[in-house]
């Protein structure tokens, strides 16, 4: 069984939402970032990464980016929040 | 891996350039200065893309740099450390100017520990010169130091001969036939003179030697030189033997299963026979041999004798050449043809000068 499958058979997700971006905490102190598109802002509290359809910022203490290349990145640190962002929607009524 | 050092301002515009250009960096830091590590293989795109940067490599490759860096220093210092072991240490030893003793003298030396690494400090000279002294028979014995090498130079004592007895009485006599053509008496009276003609035995040199009206007997001692002539012959027939079939022949016929056969002989001295096999079982190898005899009849037949002739020249001047005797010098070479009884007798002759002269004891 595939890992892409195994999650969403596990999560009863669809495989687009999970597949195109992902992030893997190690406890508080790393995360794997895929599907990246880029880095937006970067020091030692905070990496904002781009992504599809918005950003995901990992915040915390002493972050450090390990590894970096188009679509992966590791990041090494305390990490205490990360927050995703989803670009809103024009709606016309 | 290539460490690669930039400013520190526009870390993240930098590191989407990065990025682009399709390049996997890692350990980013931005703080006094922008820097990440890459692949080598990285190298050309980050160039290009940061012409400003500075690269450093890390790792291995670190010290491989070095060390074509240092290439240089790095020998000169090994190449110091070598000759200053080599102006500590002996590693070896020679033997010069033994001759008898000289296996013995290295095994006593090797035995020693001269032979393998040790300082020149423990090498103490006139101790082994002492030692070798005693234990062989020397006249003299030298050690020295040279390099890394303890040099031995040694001179072997002369083992002394037997004293010449100058009071036995002696002869020279000749050991062959000839001609005198030279002569050099040491001491003696010489009875012969150049030109004598001499036979084996004869007294060349008597032992006694004539001051004034007396005569005292000494040991006779001369070299005489002589022409003498070495001689040899061979005889080549004019004729050959051949047989030839004379016309009388008989038959026979005998049986032969697998090799055995009782075969047949024809009353005829000399014979030639050709046999004819018929199988004659279809199972078993069984053969009928008729076989027809031919009388062979001897006859002479003329052949090239005058070749056959300086074949054997040829022969005898190889057979004369190995008679001669050490330090002979050839002086002439001839043969002579004589017919006797249809054949043809080869006297070949070598004339050469050699020593003649040999000692015995004399007896008057």
């Amino acid at each position: 069984m595939k890992f892409d499958g195994g999650i969403t058979d596990f999560t009863a997700l669809r495989a687009e939402l999970v597949c195109p971006f992902r992030v893997v905490l190690f406890d508080d102190g790393g995360a794997r970032i895929e599907g990246h598109k880029g880095v937006s802002f970067w020091d030692g509290n905070g990496v904002i990464f781009r992504r599809k359809n918005g950003t995901v910022s990992l915040v915390g203490e002493g972050l450090e980016i390990k590894e970096i290349s188009p679509g992966e990145a590791y990041v090494a640190g305390r990490i205490k929040n990360v927050t995703l962002e989803v670009k809103s929607r024009k709606v016309d009524d | 891996m290539i460490k690669v050092t930039l400013s520190p301002l526009n870390c993240v515009r930098k590191t989407e350039m990065l990025l682009r250009s399709g390049i996997r960096a890692k350990r980013l830091t931005c703080k006094t200065a922008f820097s990440f590590l890459v692949k080598r293989k990285y190298l050309p795109t980050v160039r290009s893309i940061f012409p400003e940067a500075e690269f450093a490599p890390i790792g291995w490759e670190a010290v491989v740099c070095l060390l074509a860096k240092w290439g240089v220093v790095t020998g000169l210092v090994m190449a110091v450390v070598v000759a200053t072991a080599f102006s500590l240490f002996t590693t070896g030893f020679s033997v010069r100017g033994a001759e008898l003793y000289e296996d013995e003298i290295r095994a006593y030396l090797y035995g020693e520990g001269y032979g393998a690494l040790r300082t020149k400090s423990s090498v103490n000279a006139n101790e082994i010169e002492t030692s070798l002294m005693q234990k062989f028979p020397l006249s003299i014995a030298s050690v020295t130091v040279r390099g890394s090498t303890v040099d031995v130079l040694v001179k072997e004592e002369l083992v002394a001969g037997s004293a010449l007895d100058i009071t036995e009485k002696s002869d020279v006599v000749s050991a062959y036939d000839g001609v005198v053509t030279r002569l050099v008496v040491k001491s003696g009276t010489a009875l012969v003179h150049k030109g004598s003609a001499v036979r084996k035995g004869q007294v060349l040199v008597d032992n006694t030697c004539v001051i004034g009206e007396q005569s005292l007997p000494v040991r006779a001692d001369a070299e005489v030189f002589a022409k003498v002539a070495f001689r040899a012959s061979k005889t080549v027939g004019k004729t050959a033997l051949t047989y030839e079939r004379s016309g009388r022949t008989e038959s026979a016929s005998w049986t032969k299963v697998f090799a055995l056969e009782n075969a047949r002989k024809p009353s005829f001295a000399k014979y030639e026979v050709e046999k004819k096999l018929v199988r004659t079982g279809d199972i078993m190898p069984i053969y009928a041999v008729y076989a027809t005899f031919y009388e062979l009849m001897p006859s002479e037949v003329a052949v090239d004798w005058q070749g056959e002739v300086e074949v054997a020249m040829e022969e005898l001047r190889a057979e004369l050449e190995q008679r001669l005797p050490f330090g002979a010098k050839k002086i002439d070479f001839f043969c002579t043809n004589r017919e006797i009884f249809g054949r043809i007798e080869v006297c070949a002759t070598l004339e050469a000068e050699i020593i003649i002269s040999e000692r015995v004891k004399g007896s008057n």
